[in-house]
C-alpha cells in the first residue's frame, strides 16, 4: 500500500504526483485537525497506534505476505481524523522503520486516508443497525472497500506519474486483493466488538451480545 | 475511554519495564589470546567496568587451573599453563557474573596438555581454529539477530510513545483553545 520512497521522485511527472498528494493532504488533515474535540484526542491516538502497529504484522499470503492497513476501522471511527491519525502514523513508519518516506508521505496518507473518510460516510448509519450480521457484513464491506480504493488510489498516482510506472500500478491493484478479505474480515469483528463493549466509539446503541 | 488509554498505558509500560530489567544486570565477559595469555575484559550491560571481580578458569572437568581479578577497567590478564579447553568464570563481589569459553585450538600448542583432558587437539590443532572461528561467527549471528528484533520492539514501543505524546500536545492545544473559549463567553 506504501509507495516507496525515491520511487516517483525519479520523473517530472512523478514529482508532480508528489507535490499534488502532499498539497492535499496537507488539506486534509486541516480539516481533520479542524474538527477534532478534546474528548476525542484519546481515540485518535489508539486508532493511530492500531494502524502504526497494524503495518508491522505481516499476514503470509501465498508467496508474498501483506499487511492489514485498517483504514476502514480509522474511517468509521474517527471519520475526517483519520488524516491526522493516518499521517502521524505514516511518518514515524517512515522515519523508524523506512515504510514509505518524507517526500512520499503526503501521497501515502491520501492513499490510506481517503478512503477512510469515504467509508466514514457511506457506513456511519449502517454501523449502527441493531442486527449483529449487518454490523458485521457493515464492517466487512468497510474494510474490504476502503483496500480496493487504497490499491487504486495507489495505481493512480502510478499512473499519473508516467508511462513506466503503470506496468506497477496492475500489480499493486493485484497484490491487494487477498488482503481485502483478510481485512475485511478482521475490521468486521472488529466492528462487532466495538458495538457490543464500546459502542459509543461508532457512536452507536449498546449491540446486545446473542446469547 | 480512559479505561483503554489505561490499558494501553499498562501494557507499554510492562512491555518496557519487562525488557529493561532483564539487561538491567547484565554482565558481558570477552577474551582473546595472545601467545600463552588471555586478555579478556569484563563489563556490565551499557559499558560499565566490571572491576574487582575474580576470573576464574577451569579445565574442561571442571577444576580450577587459572585465577585472577578484574583492574580499575575491567580487564584481567592470565597465563595459561595448558593446552586445554579455558571456561573463564567472572564473578563480582555482589554475585553478578559471566562466562565464556578459550578453545584450546586457540592456545600454542608448545604447552603441556592438561592430564586427563583429551589430547586430540595437537592432532588437528588448525580445524580446530576454523571450528572455533565458526562457532564463535555463529553466536555472533544469533545475537545480531536477538539484538534486531529487541531494536525492533524498542522502535514499535517508542512509536507508539511519540502518538501519546502527540495527543498530550493536542489535549494541551486543545483545552487552551476550550478554556479561551470559555473566557470569551463569560467576558460577554
Amino acid at each position: 500500500m506504501h509507495i516507496y520512497e525515491g520511487f516517483l521522485a525519479a520523473t517530472p511527472s512523478g514529482q508532480a504526483v508528489l507535490v499534488a498528494g502532499a498539497t492535499a493532504a496537507a488539506v486534509g488533515t486541516a480539516i481533520g485537525l479542524k474538527k477534532i474535540d478534546y474528548e476525542r484526542v484519546p481515540q485518535i491516538a489508539v486508532l493511530s497506534s492500531a494502524f502504526f502497529v497494524a503495518s508491522l504484522i505481516h499476514v503470509p499470503i501465498g508467496p508474498s505476505s501483506e499487511h492489514l492497513v485498517l483504514c476502514g476501522l480509522l474511517g468509521l471511527v474517527l471519520g475526517w481524523a483519520a488524516f491526522p491519525a493516518v499521517f502521524v502514523a505514516l511518518l514515524l513508519q517512515a522515519v523508524f522503520f523506512s515504510y514509505g518516506g518524507l517526500t512520499t508521505l503526503g501521497v501515502n496518507t491520501l492513499i490510506m486516508a481517503v478512503p477512510a473518510v469515504v467509508c466514514h460516510y457511506l457506513f456511519r448509519d449502517a454501523v449502527r443497525s441493531r442486527s449483529e450480521s449487518t454490523v458485521f457484513v457493515v464492517g466487512f464491506a468497510a474494510g474490504g472497500i476502503a483496500i480496493l480504493m487504497g490499491a487504486f488510489l495507489a495505481a493512480g498516482a502510478l499512473w499519473a506519474a508516467g508511462a513506466e510506472f503503470r506496468m506497477f500500478s496492475k500489480l499493486v491493484v493485484l497484490g491487494h486483493l487477498p488482503i481485502v478479505v483478510v481485512e475485511g474480515l478482521v475490521t468486521g469483528s472488529v466492528v462487532v466488538l466495538l458495538r457490543k463493549v464500546r459502542p459509543e466509539l461508532l457512536e452507536a446503541p449498546l449491540l446486545a451480545t446473542s446469547q | 475511554m480512559s479505561r483503554t488509554l489505561l490499558t494501553v498505558f499498562t501494557f507499554c509500560s510492562t512491555a518496557l519495564l519487562a525488557v529493561s530489567s532483564a539487561n538491567a544486570h547484565r554482565m558481558d565477559l570477552i577474551a582473546h589470546v595472545h601467545g600463552s595469555e588471555i586478555h579478556g575484559e569484563a563489563h556490565f550491560h551499557g559499558g560499565i567496568a566490571a572491576k574487582d571481580a575474580t576470573v576464574t578458569a577451569l579445565d574442561p572437568a571442571g577444576e580450577k587451573i587459572g585465577e585472577t581479578e578484574t583492574d580499575e577497567q575491567g580487564a584481567f590478564t592470565l597465563v595459561a599453563k595448558f593446552c586445554c579447553d579455558h571456561r573463564l568464570v567472572v564473578k563480582t563481589a555482589d554475585g553478578h557474573g559471566a562466562q565464556c569459553t578459550i578453545a584450546a585450538g586457540q592456545l600454542p600448542s608448545s604447552l603441556p596438555p592438561r592430564a586427563g583432558a583429551a589430547d586430540h587437539h595437537h592432532a588437528s590443532h588448525e580445524h580446530d581454529q576454523s571450528e572455533s572461528i565458526r562457532a564463535d561467527l555463529a553466536s555472533l549471528r544469533e545475537q545480531l539477530h536477538g539484538y534486531e528484533q529487541k531494536t525492533r520492539l524498542r522502535d514499535v514501543l517508542g512509536g507508539i510513545g511519540y502518538i501519546l505524546g502527540i495527543a498530550g500536545i493536542a489535549f494541551y492545544l486543545l483545552g487552551l483553545r476550550r478554556r479561551q473559549a470559555d473566557q470569551g463567553a463569560t467576558d460577554k
